[in-house]
């Protein structure tokens, strides 16, 4: 590499000066890209020697030139292109810049001096000094370049964003939102700066920086909208709305771009108050954009009234557009989508598949296959095993497979189950459930049943959602069982019990695996269990003294790792 | 929806059952049986190269083994500097709860083992005494605050704290190794008074520094830590083994050598620092550097140019590279070779308040353990005065390497192959050495 990079001059000469440096250009970014510094700084060299003002060879130089350590030669040909065009303010900027990084502290005030001559009417000089000042904790210095500015160019907004950050770094919030909303109103592109500026102010200071923002007078708007943006940050969506929709811009693309903004923003956080106010963002938004762009706008306003729990909201939005044989057909797909799946999460799974019938001929065929498995898995929540398996009688695919395996060991039809599980894969779709088939199958193998129709009861018992009544179910299925199938069934049963709250239940269980089945498949993962149970009840001597015994008793188990970490942990050895 | 429907209704996380499952017949490779057994009174071999699964804890059980009496060696440049440590119930126990890797011996493998060493540029040396270790730390500080404390629990290598007023109460004797925890011996409480004005923690340090001043009846915190520097150079001239890294190593030597100076901030002390105290340092008195030009700025959290990355000075901080092991004789010089053992040569760089020391600033009689190649600092030194030796690592954490203050802490558990980590640990063992085979 570095061959080349000597080579570099000697190939570049042969070719026109701007061919030459397009070409050195191209390979410096390359290299730079690929980590090879020192080369990088040789093609970006070769570049502005064809190309002294190329904005691009210039900041490229700078970077690696930083990281090489190398800024003398940023430096000489940055003052190369000022030379050749006193206005290119990038090469002015480098050479500020790098003379800095030196600890030139003279010559960069010196070049600094040079630029403002240039062009007297720029503030730019002004910003890059308050910026390198700010970088380097020198706030004073940074200040004082705000004010030289603001003295010359007679406006009180000249340079906001850099005194807004000289006053966070002090501490001087109110002020600092000042300036930001100077800034904003400005410069409406900054807005992002300013919240990002203002969104680490401590709670005690909240209060100061919303009045200054949302105070009357000029700016009012933008400000509003920074605070609206702000307190989405602060855990304050239903407050954020508020204000927001009281200071829209007027009606047209800003307004819309404000709008989507600040939905989008809300959509991704959690909490009822943020989905809401994503939600009644988006249906206004959706009331103003053009019909294309408005169904899809509707569909997710929808589901972000889902989301904060209002189901007759969003099917207010959707049940119109369902409805509508014109509308937009991926739109409408989506809305019946929806509304199918508000239906089985509302525990209405026959009204689902009665949509999902009805609406069919405005679906495709694989939405309507994953609707319907949804709708399976809905009468399962019901206990209604049969009409779960009437819902995917049709569907083929691969994951129809895997939800017809569930449907057959509620049924108590093991061997079935574990032949469709089984094929569904252990490594198809998510790990996590993934995960859960390769646990199901090996507690069927371990079970050795054909059919057993109290182990699908107990099963079904866990899909209802009843965890306790299932961990009581499976014990005396256990009892039954015997054989490897007993430790198994106890090892699940105790994970319900866990889950449905019983914690003694489900130590106990732990620990009769662990004492009557030491050398069972499920010994490890269930003293494990046990380990951790002691731990949560706060006895730390038991718990290490579990994990010890667990790692000594199974040391090829692939759990011991795990183990491991936790007895460290437990030890305080580790955070 | 895909696949994921059903997580809800089963109670989600049966993971736990597939690992269950997935565990029959793995093997792991410091399980007992995973190596040849050697007969009752022969010895095992902890193996130190990439075979090692926890390196950091293989330090603790060498450590054990050789507190309760057994027979312990540390086999120089074999196989990553591996230890020999006795096959008995205890170190199988350990070793198995640990996670370390052992390989059985029967007596032609040692024989072998001991040819290879005989033959090649290794060393064999016996470990004696389980050194006594202090930590020199605050009361108040986390466990995680540094790097050697967590290294040490990690290891589970058993140690003791000590603070200014064991320090200037004449304590130190009581330790064979003493490690100094990040600690600013200028007394200016690592300069962050402007940086992080404010936060609580720095509030508490420095309370905590001028009571302790107070009740040791020290004109102010510069002060008494000039006098703790003071009794800590006594203890290496008196045989202790000094191990520092970060602030600690740069800030001794600074505290040393102005002895009679004022170098502290007025935030400090009261009053300014001595206009010419630069010229006024004795390097006499300290221990590895010289010539070194203080950093003048109160508000900037650099204390001189012995650290040669600067990195809390934006305009002269240096990147991190990596830093390369030096290769010793170990038959000539065990010592040296010892403190550089490990798995790895070349180690990636990791900041501190003091990350290097510049070569210019180093004493003549420093032995550099580890350099970046090319540039114009080292990384790990080590030297003798009087009758003890002192050991500087310049950096904070070595698995984090750019270590903010209010990162999380680190998780050894994550990281027990570190090999900077190893470097910690290979001065832990040194001084159980040198009575037989400490040459330095």
């Amino acid at each position: 590499m570095r061959a080349r990079a000597r080579l570099a001059p000697l190939l570049l000469v042969l070719l026109p000066a701007r061919a030459a440096g397009q070409t050195a250009l191209a390979q410096a970014l390359n290299l730079e890209q690929q980590g090879f510094l020192g080369g990088a700084a040789a093609f970006y060299a070769a570049a502005l020697r064809a190309e002294p003002n190329n904005p691009i060879a210039m900041l490229g130089l700078e970077r690696v030139s930083q990281q090489t350590g190398w800024r003398d030669s940023a430096v000489a040909y940055a003052e190369r292109a000022i030379a050749l065009d006193s206005t290119d303010n990038t090469a002015r900027g480098v050479e500020v810049r790098q003379l800095r990084a030196l600890g030139r502290d003279s010559l960069a005030a010196a070049a600094l001096a040079r630029w403002r001559a240039a062009d007297p009417r720029d503030p730019l000089p002004y910003r890059e000094w308050a910026q390198l000042s700010l970088a380097a904790g020198r706030l004073d210095e940074a200040r004082a370049a705000v004010e030289r500015a603001r003295e010359q160019f007679h406006g009180a907004a000249v340079l906001a964003p850099e005194m807004a950050r000289v006053l966070v770094a002090e501490g001087e919030w109110r002020r600092a939102a000042g300036e930001w909303r100077a800034a904003v109103t400005a410069e409406p592109q900054v807005a992002g700066a300013a919240a990002f500026g203002l969104r680490p102010a401590p709670l005690e200071a909240r209060d100061d920086i919303l009045a200054t923002l949302t105070a009357p007078g000029t700016g009012a708007g933008p400000g509003r909208r920074l605070a609206a943006d702000l307190l989405l940050g602060w855990d304050e969506a239903a407050r954020a709305w508020v204000l927001l929709r009281s200071e829209l811009p007027p009606p047209g693309p800003l307004e819309m771009d404000v709008l989507r903004a600040f939905a989008d923003r809300a959509r991704t956080l959690e909490g009822a108050a943020a989905q809401r106010a994503a939600a009644e963002a988006y249906e206004l938004l959706a009331g103003i954009e053009p019909p294309g762009a408005a169904v899809a706008t509707r569909v997710e306003s929808a589901r972000a009234y889902a989301a904060a729990g209002d189901a007759a909201a969003a099917r207010r939005l959707l049940r119109p557009l369902a409805a509508d044989p014109s509308a937009d057909p991926a739109g409408r797909s989506a809305a019946i989508a929806v509304m199918i799946e508000l239906a089985v999460r509302a525990g209405d799974p026959g009204g689902a598949a009665r949509q999902l019938a009805s609406d069919s001929a405005a679906l495709t065929g694989s939405t309507r296959e994953a609707l319907g498995r949804r709708i399976a898995f809905g009468w399962l929540r019901l206990g209604e095993v049969d009409s779960a398996g009437a819902s995917i009688a049709a569907d083929s695919s691969l994951d129809g497979l895997e939800v017809r395996g569930w449907i057959e060991v509620c049924r108590g039809n093991l061997a079935a189950g574990r032949e469709a599980l089984a094929t569904a894969g252990a490594a198809g779709g998510e790990s996590a459930a993934a995960a859960e088939r390769a646990a199901t199958v090996a507690l069927l193998d371990a079970v050795g049943r054909d059919t057993l129709p109290a182990l699908g009861a107990a099963l079904l018992l866990a899909v209802r959602g009843d965890s306790a009544a299932a961990a009581r179910a499976l014990v005396p299925v256990a009892r039954r069982v015997g054989g490897a199938g007993e430790p198994a069934l106890l090892a699940w049963a105790a994970r319900f019990a866990t889950a449905g709250g019983d914690a003694a239940g489900a130590e106990a269980l732990w620990r009769e695996v662990a004492e009557r089945f030491p050398t069972s498949s499920v010994a490890p993962a269930s003293e494990l269990a046990l380990a951790r149970a002691l731990e949560r009840r706060g006895d730390l001597r038991g718990a290490q003294a579990q994990l010890e015994a667990m790692i000594l008793a199974h040391p090829q188990s692939a759990l011991v790792p795990q183990a491991r970490r936790e007895l460290d942990r437990v030890r305080g050895v580790v955070p | 929806m895909r696949r994921r429907g059903f997580l809800g209704v089963l109670g989600g996380a049966l993971g736990w059952l597939a690992a269950g499952v997935r565990a029959a017949g793995a093997r792991l490779p410091g399980a007992p049986g995973s190596g040849r057994r050697g007969q009752a009174g022969s010895l095992l071999l902890v193996p130190m190269d990439e075979a090692q699964t926890n390196h950091l804890k293989a330090y603790g059980v060498a450590y054990d083994a050789v507190k309760r009496g057994g027979h312990t060696e540390w086999l120089l440049n074999y196989r990553g500097g591996s230890f020999l440590v006795p096959d008995d119930g205890a170190v199988r126990r350990a070793t198995t709860l640990a996670g370390v890797t052992v390989e059985g011996l029967d007596d032609g493998g040692l024989l072998s083992v001991r040819g290879t060493i005989e033959q090649n540029n290794m060393e064999q040396v016996v470990l004696e005494r389980a050194p006594r270790v202090a930590i020199y730390a605050p009361p108040f500080a986390q466990p995680w605050d540094d790097a050697v404390t967590m290294a040490l629990q990690y290891a589970d290598i058993p140690f003791t704290r000590v603070w200014d007023p064991e320090v200037i109460g004449g304590e130190l004797g009581g330790y064979d190794w003493l490690h100094l925890h990040h600690e600013d011996f200028t007394g200016q409480d690592s300069k962050f008074y402007l940086t992080y004005a404010g936060a609580p923690w720095l509030a508490d340090m420095v309370q905590a520094d001028q009571a302790t001043a107070r009740q040791l009846r020290f004109a102010n915190v510069p002060a008494l830590k000039k006098a703790v520097a003071e009794r800590l150079r006594a203890y290496v001239e008196n045989g202790g083994f000094l191990f520092a890294m970060c602030t600690a190593t740069e800030t001794l030597e600074l505290a040393l050598a102005a002895h009679d100076v004022d170098i502290a901030a007025a935030f400090a002390d009261g009053t300014p620092m001595d206009p010419d105290a630069d010229a006024k340092l004795d390097w006499s008195r300290a221990m590895a550097c010289q010539n070194a030009h203080l950093e003048r700025n109160p508000a900037i959290p650099v204390f001189s140019d012995i650290d040669g990355h600067q990195v809390n000075n934006p305009a002269l901080r240096q990147p991190l590279g990596a830093f390369e092991l030096f290769n010793f004789s170990a038959k000539i010089d065990p010592a040296y070779t010892m403190l550089v053992q490990c798995h790895r040569q070349v180690i990636p760089d990791f900041y501190g308040v003091t990350t290097s020391f510049t070569r210019r600033t180093l004493k003549p009689a420093d032995v550099v353990l580890a350099e970046e190649p090319g540039a114009p600092w080292v990384k790990y030194i080590h030297g003798d005065l009087g009758r003890g030796t002192w050991t500087y690592l310049g950096g904070h954490d070595p698995e984090d390497p750019q270590h903010q203050i209010g990162a999380p802490p680190t998780d050894l558990s994550l990281h027990p192959t570190s090999p900077g980590y190893r470097l910690i640990l290979n001065n832990v063992l040194f001084p159980a050495a040198r009575k037989r085979e400490l040459k330095t």
